[in-house]
């Protein structure tokens, strides 16, 4: 066994419901903290390309997504201390409501995420058109789970003073809880909130200026020292782990053999775990980033990772690409291991129709995939292996998520072809996905390196295979 | 007397109550129910959907505004044998301006025994809407809460979970889910605006909103939940309305209703009758001239949203100017007061109102006064004697760019609330009385009595005169 132990000050941000605001504020409060000098260590729960992009924006570092669904829970401890620098201050970002989990217990919520990281917790509650009747619903959350640290509220979408007056003298006398902070309704000018939606980069001015008006609004309305006493407050916890849990160190390869894996990354394929590529690196691998927007020409590689992002709206760049687009189709023929996910699905396809126009892709899997105005598939997955392929021994459980507005609209595959049956989820057809062709391998469920330690393994393992392969 | 009744109630504004209740109110009369509706709060557009959708005047009940013996008679007398009645609140359950809660809707449930069906927006939660139920049902353990609708729900997955949380830890029935509504399964952006039965589009919304509780609402459920506070008794209440004799003559109040002024309470209206009066209708808009009356009441409304036709009514506009002169008593309230002033200017253009009152009005993007307002009588006038305290609200966009009286003319220090300006409002000439606070006869008894005492002056006065002439 051994010991381990959280002694640094941590603070969770959840809210009542998914659009209180609490993105906003926690960007808000990182930037803020950060001008201030401290160094952050940010958090999303759940699976979360775009606020953990935030996150990491305004924390000038990476932001690391814990999820108690994708991730067991030792995998979720150990990733929380192993993100932690010297002097850090973490910052936890729940999802949708606090108590929100996929069954009639909670497990997977955000309360019980703030449990095992044994972090105060901070509710936004939106205020619009309540007074009174919010004591009530914080009280009811308090109650609820006793366990819970449950330390201060902010409230979000105040009205004017008076409106703010009712608020803090009703939840102080009813609920014995201080309000951190008070935050008007925003307006544009304020605060460009249109832009949260898409996924920050550090080159976008507008991002950036996003986050030093989050800096602004959380300055001016949250009371920042009481919300680091409060974080200082967390105690200490102290935890123990079997050693065959704590992973292995990094492998290592000579110079010669080691592989060289390439990841499409650009504004159509942006949604990558920080945790993702730091496996293939932890499992040997020399990483490489590609632009199927911009790059002419595929560069040497052993191995391609294609992650998920908007392709639809990138599609007359991707398809304009033709070299870049047949490259990838050769090498796909040649037996380059591929690993796609979502976006990188698409763009494995054979076209994609827009608006009655058809933008061809790479064709190396007979799909033409469309675009829907309303998701398709949304929530987490369970999927069960249950046919051979070069990347998931059959029997194994893999957990995940999917999150996509396009869809099938000709698929000229058979479900054999599809290793995949879908126990939770849409998946990419007749409840199958995870299509195997040669030794690529495309499906529509994102999966946490974390979660999912073989898939790291494996893909570098192809990846030095096709390596000597070549030779 | 004793009749089945329910309280529709939420969370905040904003979850859906108005379309529930109107769905309801719609539905259960299409199932040959009679529904006396009554609304929570200072509100003259909801009363107005649940007036139209239930084909009666639905009255306004509200612990800031009237007392509450005032609240059970109007309550106990105003339906009907047979009658179900639903009482649509406002805001959130517990929400008041208070610490105790002695205005909320929950107080409100608590009077009249009706038990409690609380909306819920739904919008990204599923099991924190648990936590929330189970504290509203624990906050004020008398406060009765039979159970919950589910608004804004994004499918079956998420009913389902929403469904057996709720059920499981709190104990309360789930009475309904309704999906998102888009723009046409119904049209809420209508449901700001007062309805009327002459539109078509109001008459549409009510029926789209009756399909809307026929799909997704356990109407049976409800009825049962409603019909078993029937059992409970309501304490005694005197009939309400103390007529007040005008003698054999009854004056003539003229009440100016039209698109332009469409803010009454049914029961303002009544206490004038009850009071001795009989009511004239008039608009600007239909009448060329005043007809002959013995007093105006110009009750809140849009009159900035008609400002160009109000202007155009020139001869209306100057009768008005000439009988305030003459001393007709006049009795106006927010647009109402606004019409009495010199002019309303919009996005820079002047348009000339009445011109009784040197002032003139601009409006602004946010409301300048919203919420209730509590009144202290400074001054003399003809309506409320000097030293009282009236209780009102006031929801304005309109502000003051010029007054040219003197303070003393306004008659009343705001202890709540903004008022015209300087928190003083009640802007007093001759007979005229014009304020942004609005009043309901019930919690202000005496002021049907001085509106009609005032008219019987005017008439006897005019009858002098006449007498005098010939």
């Amino acid at each position: 066994m051994r010991t381990f132990c959280f002694d640094f000050p941590r603070i969770f941000i959840a809210g009542l419901q998914g659009g209180a605001g609490k993105t906003t504020l926690t960007v808000g409060i990182i930037a803020a903290w950060r001008k201030y000098g401290k160094s952050i260590a940010a958090f999303k729960k759940g699976p979360d390309y775009i606020d953990a992009g935030w996150l990491a924006l305004a924390a000038g570092r990476p932001c690391y997504n814990l999820d108690t669904f994708l991730l067991k829970k030792k995998d979720v401890l150990l990733s929380f201390l192993t993100h932690i620098l010297p002097n850090d201050l973490a910052v936890i970002e729940g999802n949708r409501g606090l108590y929100d989990g996929i069954d009639l217990e909670g497990r997977t919520s955000s309360a019980e995420l703030a449990k095992l990281l044994a972090a105060p917790v901070i509710l936004c509650a939106d205020c619009t058109k309540t007074t009174r009747t919010m004591a009530a619903v914080i009280s009811g959350c308090i109650q609820f789970d006793p366990d819970l640290n449950l330390q201060g509220i902010i409230l979000n979408r105040v009205a004017g003073t008076r409106h703010e007056q009712n608020l803090r003298r009703n939840i102080e006398h009813y609920c014995g809880i201080p309000v951190v902070g008070s935050v008007p309704k925003l307006d544009a000018r304020h605060f460009p909130e249109r832009h949260m939606g898409l996924v920050p980069t550090p080159e976008h001015v507008l991002a950036k200026n996003a986050a030093d008006a989050a800096a602004e609004i959380a300055k001016n309305y949250i009371d920042l020292e009481l919300l680091e006493k409060i974080a200082q407050s967390a105690r200490s916890h102290v935890f123990s782990l079997e050693d065959r849990s704590v992973p292995a160190p990094k492998k290592t390869f000579t110079a010669a053999d080691r592989p060289k894996i390439g990841i499409i990354r650009d504004s159509a394929f942006q949604f990558y775990y920080p945790d993702n590529i730091d496996a293939l690196t932890k499992a040997g691998a020399e990483t490489v980033f590609i632009r199927a927007t911009e790059d002419r020409t595929v560069p040497e590689t052993d191995a391609l990772y294609i992650g998920g992002g908007f392709p639809e709206t990138h599609a007359e760049i991707l398809a304009e690409n033709t070299g870049f687009r047949n490259e990838i189709r050769q090498l796909a023929e040649k037996g380059l291991p591929i690993y796609a996910e979502c976006g990188g699905l698409m763009y494995l396809g054979e076209s994609l129709v827009i608006d009655g126009k058809i933008y061809p892709m790479t064709g190396v899997l007979p799909i033409v995939f469309g675009i829907s105005p309303k998701p398709q598939g949304l929530g987490y997955t369970i999927v069960t292996v249950d046919r051979q392929n070069p990347w998931y021994p059959v029997g194994t459980e893999i957990r995940g998520h999917e999150f996509r507005y396009s869809r099938v609209l000709e698929w000229r595959g058979s479900d054999c072809d599809m290793v995949f049956r879908m126990k939770r989820g849409t998946g990419f057809a007749n409840r199958r996905d995870g299509i195997s062709y040669k030794n690529v391998f495309a499906t529509y469920t994102h999966i946490h390196a974390l979660g999912v330690p073989a898939w790291a393994k494996t893909l570098v393992a192809n990846a030095t295979a096709y390596k000597s392969s070549k030779r | 007397m004793s009749f089945p009744r329910i309280v529709i109630t939420a969370l905040r504004g904003g979850a859906g109550k108005t379309l529930i209740s109107i769905g309801l109110t719609a539905a259960w009369k299409a199932q040959g129910r009679s529904v006396a509706p009554f609304k929570k709060g200072p509100d003259y557009i909801d009363a107005g959907w649940l007036s139209l959708s239930a084909d009666r005047p639905c009255y306004n009940l509200d612990t800031f505004l009237i007392t509450s013996e005032a609240i059970l008679s109007s309550f106990q007398f105003r339906a009907k044998a047979g009658d179900i009645a639903v009482i649509e609140g406002n805001r959130g359950l517990y929400d008041c301006i208070s610490i105790d809660g002695d205005t909320s809707t929950a107080e409100l449930s608590k009077l009249l025994k009706a038990p409690m069906i609380l909306c819920l927006d739904c919008t990204k939660t599923t099991r924190t809407m648990a936590a929330i139920v189970s504290g509203c049902c624990r906050f004020d353990p008398d406060a009765q809460i039979s159970g919950v609708i589910l608004n804004r729900v994004a499918g079956s997955r998420h009913e389902s979970n929403l469904r057996s949380s709720i059920e499981h830890y709190c104990g309360v029935p789930v009475m309904g889910a309704l999906p998102k509504l888009d723009e046409q399964s119904f049209p809420e952006r209508h449901m700001g605006l007062v309805p009327t039965h002459e539109h078509v589009w109001a008459k549409q919304s009510v029926d789209a909103a009756a399909k809307i509780a026929q799909k997704y609402l356990d109407l049976d459920s409800l009825a049962r939940i409603a019909e078993k506070a029937a059992a409970v008794p309501l304490p005694f209440a005197e009939p309400p309305g103390m007529p007040f004799s005008a003698g054999e003559i009854s004056p003539v109040i003229g009440i100016v209703r039209d698109s332009a002024f469409q803010f009454y309470y049914p029961e303002n209206l009544e206490a004038l009758e009850k009071a001795g009066a009989r009511l004239l209708f008039l608009s600007p808009f239909a009448d060329a001239s005043v007809p002959d009356v013995d007093a105006l009441y110009i009750g809140g409304g849009f009159p900035e949203t008609h400002a160009g036709e109000l202007a155009d009514r020139q001869q209306f506009r100057e009768e008005i100017r000439r009988l305030a002169e003459n001393g007709l008593p006049i009795y106006a309230e927010c647009g109402g007061l606004m019409f009495l002033g010199e002019s309303l200017i919009l996005e820079e253009k002047k348009y000339p109102m009445s011109g009784v009152l040197p002032i003139v009005f601009g409006l602004s993007a946010k409301p300048q006064g919203h919420g209730y307002t509590i009144v202290q009588v400074s001054g003399d006038n003809p309506y409320f004697p000097a030293g009282s305290q009236i209780r009102g609200h006031e929801f304005h966009y309109s502000h003051v760019l010029e007054y040219r009286g003197k303070a003393e003319d306004m008659v009343f220090s705001m202890k709540r609330g903004k008022g015209i300006t300087e928190k003083k409002d009640g802007l007093c000439y001759k007979n005229v009385l014009a304020t942004y606070t609005h009043i309901h006869a019930l919690g202000t008894p005496q002021w049907a009595q001085s509106l009609v005492r005032n008219a019987l002056s005017c008439r006897k006065a005019k009858k002098m005169a006449a007498g005098q002439i010939r």
